[in-house]
């Protein structure tokens, strides 16, 4: 059995690098896969809570398999967040030719070129 | 130490190495793409050691497949198909590492599967199967699955529309 201290702190740990990595980098990659991280972590973490109330006997098997349901519908809205964010990454790679998000704002280019240009 | 506990902390180290890898190293969309893959595995790696085994192969799927998915459209669409790919390179290094841990999480699987209907000694965990999931997602929590069910469709002709590319 796998203490459920060492979960919640793995998931710490990956929230953490992946909040960093979603502040620090900026390749639009690196972007959509930190909200990714973010998104896993907090699963992992209802799985590990979930795990240590099971442990101590305060939860009964319908909650626990109410976590997993609740970590899996993350996972399902991630899956969906990353499919949006891939589409509009692959629409800002063809304007811009480059995966580096430094300095951009397609609301601003939008206001400059007109809708005609997109 | 257990075996149980020695493969968490594995798969556990695997993860945190990918996100930092991501963090110091992810400038390309292909090492950003393995880093995804190898987190994404890790993950269902711990998930697998905690028992969770519909989550695991729900997040072993999603990592391989949206990790597929980012490094194709990332080589169509941004080009990068010239990227240096020397065989020390971090990106390529990070590759194998995943490609190792699907198969040995494969082979894991597989093994687990062959155990079933053996007893087990020591302590039972209360861990749910796939039966009490479906019960839990499509009893109470019917509602939000077809709300989530709805974002997905959204989420899908959304990027259709985005990333769909104007002949004209």
């Amino acid at each position: 059995m796998i203490p459920h201290e060492h979960v919640v702190g793995l998931a710490l740990l990956l929230f953490a690098l992946a909040v960093l990595t979603v502040l620090l980098r900026r390749s639009l990659l690196a972007l959509l896969v930190g909200v990714q991280g973010i998104f896993v972590s907090g699963a992992l973490a209802v799985v590990g809570f979930a795990q240590g109330h099971a442990a101590t006997g305060v939860e009964s098997m319908a909650r626990v398999s109410e976590a997993h349901g609740f970590a899996l519908l993350v996972l399902v809205v991630a899956a969906a967040e990353l499919s949006v964010g891939l589409a509009m990454g692959v629409a800002f790679m063809r304007k811009r030719g480059s995966v580096n998000v430094e300095g951009a704002s397609v609301l601003r280019w939008w206001l400059r070129h007109g809708d005609s240009a997109w | 130490m257990s075996l149980e506990l020695a493969v968490f902390y594995f798969f556990g180290a695997l993860g945190v190495a990918a996100a930092s890898f991501l963090l110091v190293e992810g400038r390309t969309p292909i090492s950003s793409s393995m880093a995804f893959c190898a987190l994404g595995l890790a993950i269902a790696g711990v998930l697998q050691t905690l028992d969770a085994d519909f989550l695991a192969v729900a997040q072993w799927i999603l990592s391989l497949s949206a990790g597929l998915v980012l490094l194709v459209s990332s080589v169509m669409v941004a080009g990068v198909a010239t990227e240096s790919l020397d065989l020390a390179s971090p990106a390529r290094v990070l590759g194998k590492l995943a490609g190792g841990v699907a198969v040995a999480g494969l082979v894991g699987l597989l093994l687990g599967t062959m155990g079933d209907g053996v007893e087990r000694s020591g302590p039972i965990a209360l861990t749910p199967g796939t039966a009490d999931l479906g019960q839990a997602l499509f009893g109470a929590g019917a509602p939000l699955v077809f709300v989530l069910g709805l974002l997905l469709l959204v989420a899908l002709v959304g990027g259709v529309i985005l990333a769909k590319r104007r002949l004209d």
